[in-house]
């Protein structure tokens, strides 16, 4: 299914590329395989390259692998604040990768992350973004970070 | 409701008795003065000064022993304090019996204040201990009684010019009889007290339990839906962000009723989505019992949230206004906690207003309170109702008939937001209709 999806993604894709346009490379990070199925779509039909992870070894793997130009993390995996221990130890490795973090309600009151985190004042996403996220939401958030200057 | 344990009860009497013993340092003096000065009686007043003096010796010991055992043994205090209580009692038996000396011995019928450390006693320490006191009471007295009848201490009769001076406390038969009926009489009253004190504590202690089991229940619970509820939002979000891929277009145009159909479901998951947040939210607060502050401006985040409604307040030309004192440069709170506040108090306003109506935002400082009011000119809330509209799940019965949709949750959050930040929330109905919510909020 998930290849399906894929394959006409891609066919829309190539519809709408535009000539000449650099393809960004977004590593995506959630044990939700409907989540990011969907996720997936959506950048696809904006003209983004995705790499799909379900655990944070793999997305750590192939952080190292392929290099992308974003990441996008759920909070929660198979363990609670998996996403936000990956986050730190990208972070470390790659300071400039910037990092969008999918998280439930109990997080963004933003008291579980600095209980986890060892400096209080140090969040390792540039961006927190709540589920369900809409579409436009997700792709300004990657816009506003790819073209970031760094 | 907060459980006060018995230790707590316990350093909470220990300085009741320092409290009422100043009292009781005043009365003794103040009596010492009115009875030389006013009333010609003749006694030490010197020895009584004296006595006073040591009183206030006791007080300050007790204090500060009260404030050393505090530090020192923190959460073990309720031997340590009670071994104060004791001391105190002890130190009050001594003395006591020096001012009766002084003043007349077991002719002064004040020997009946030993009643009230035995009664104290009784309540504060165990039944053992209230016996000890009061035998040493007893003996105290006895012995004070005896060496004056024996001669063996010279007697200070309250000499009252004018009325002739018995010398009672040489009376073998009114000595005898006064003391043993003193004695009978204590025994009887420390049996009754401690009876009745014991079976109070026993009560409640059961009833703190039964309240700390009762709060432990509601903390499962809490566990439990919160649980839940994440697992249930996790499933939403995936149904929402797949339904929006396809109301978005990625996979080409939708047309009529495919396309009316699927937004129908979208909206639905939407308000689902939205009931587990502000359920999750809740749930989240009442367990979590604090608040993370940050300083922050309120004006700029009362702004924000005015501004993300203009677009709902357009599509049924609502006016939104707002009348803001920005004297008010910031508050410690916390921020995302009272922008859900905001944000539910607005959309619920411009939800139930009628079309082309008014929504007004006022901040103002008030006595040191910052005062947020969000009114409307809408369905209003029948009267009765005005307080229950915070309950968990309840909506007005107005809301129902209207037709307009909701969970009964979101004002139940607010509440629970603005408790927690030691304010106070009210609806009221507006004279000319619609309503009014009016928040206080401490700002120091």
């Amino acid at each position: 299914m998930v290849n399906l999806t894929k394959v006409f993604s891609y066919c829309i894709f190539i519809q709408t590329k535009k000539p000449n346009m650099e393809k960004k490379k977004i590593l995506l990070v959630d044990d939700d395989p409907d989540l990011v199925s969907a996720f997936e779509a959506i950048l696809y039909s904006r003209g983004y390259h995705v790499i799909t992870a379900n655990t944070k070894r793999e997305g750590i793997e192939k952080i190292t692998r392929e290099q992308p130009d974003l990441a996008i993390l759920d909070v929660m995996m198979e363990e609670d604040h998996d996403g936000f221990v990956m986050a730190r130890e990208v972070k470390k490795q790659y300071p400039d990768l910037p990092i969008i973090m999918l998280t439930g309600i109990s997080e963004v009151t933003g008291v579980n992350f600095r209980a986890a985190a060892s400096d209080p004042d140090w969040l390792p996403a540039d961006e927190f973004l709540e589920k369900p996220v809409q579409p436009d939401e997700l792709i300004d958030c990657i816009e506003q970070l790819i073209s970031k200057p760094v | 409701m907060t459980i006060v344990t018995r230790q707590q009860r316990l350093v909470a009497r220990a300085y009741w008795m320092v409290k009422h013993r100043w009292l009781a340092i005043f009365g003794v003096a103040a009596i010492t003065w009115l009875s030389t000065n006013l009333f010609d009686i003749t006694i030490n007043e010197r020895a009584l000064y004296l006595l006073c003096i040591c009183l206030i010796i006791e007080n300050l010991i007790t204090l500060w022993l009260i404030e050393f055992v505090k530090k020192k043994y923190k959460s073990k205090l309720f031997l340590p304090i009670k071994l104060i209580i004791h001391f105190q009692i002890l130190c009050d038996l001594v003395i006591l019996t020096g001012i009766l000396y002084f003043t007349g011995g077991i002719e002064n019928p004040f020997f009946l204040i030993y009643f009230f450390h035995m009664v104290i006693s009784s309540i504060l320490l165990s039944r053992t201990g209230a016996y000890i006191q009061t035998t040493i009471a007893l003996l105290l007295f006895g012995l004070l009684v005896y060496l004056e009848f024996r001669g063996i201490i010279p007697h200070h009769s309250l000499f009252i010019k004018g009325i002739p001076n018995h010398e009672l406390y040489k009376d073998l038969y009114y000595v005898t009889r006064t003391f043993g009926v003193f004695a009978f009489t204590s025994y009887i009253l420390v049996y009754l007290t401690t009876s009745i004190g014991h079976r109070l504590r026993s009560q409640e202690d059961k009833l703190t339990e039964a309240i700390a089991k009762l709060r432990r229940n509601d903390e499962i619970k809490n566990e439990y839906v919160l649980r839940i509820t994440h697992d249930i939002k996790g499933h939403l979000a995936a149904i929402q962000t797949n339904l929006s891929v396809l109301t978005s277009g990625v996979f080409g145009h939708l047309e009529g009723k495919q396309k009316e159909f699927l937004e129908r479901s979208y909206r639905r998951t939407e308000e689902l989505t939205k009931f587990a947040r502000n359920l999750l939210q809740l749930t989240q607060l009442r367990l979590d019992n604090k608040v993370e502050r940050q300083s922050f401006s309120v004006v700029s985040l009362v702004e924000k949230v005015i501004t993300d409604h203009r677009e709902d307040a357009m599509t049924k030309n609502i006016e939104l206004s707002s009348r803001i004192d920005d004297t008010i440069s910031t508050y410690s709170g916390n921020k995302t906690s009272l922008e859900e506040v905001f944000q539910n108090l607005l959309s619920n306003a411009i939800k139930y207003s009628w079309e082309n109506g008014k929504v007004e935002t006022i901040l103002k400082n008030k006595h040191h309170k910052m005062r947020i009011e969000v009114s409307d000119n809408g369905i209003g809330i029948p009267e009765k109702e005005l307080k229950d509209i915070f309950k968990e799940f309840y909506r007005a019965s107005n809301t129902k008939s209207s037709g307009i949709k909701g969970s009964g949750v979101g004002l139940s959050l607010v509440k629970e937001i603005i408790k927690q930040h030691r304010g106070r929330i009210w609806a009221e109905n507006r004279p000319k209709g619609g309503s009014k919510f009016v928040i206080e909020l401490p700002l120091d």
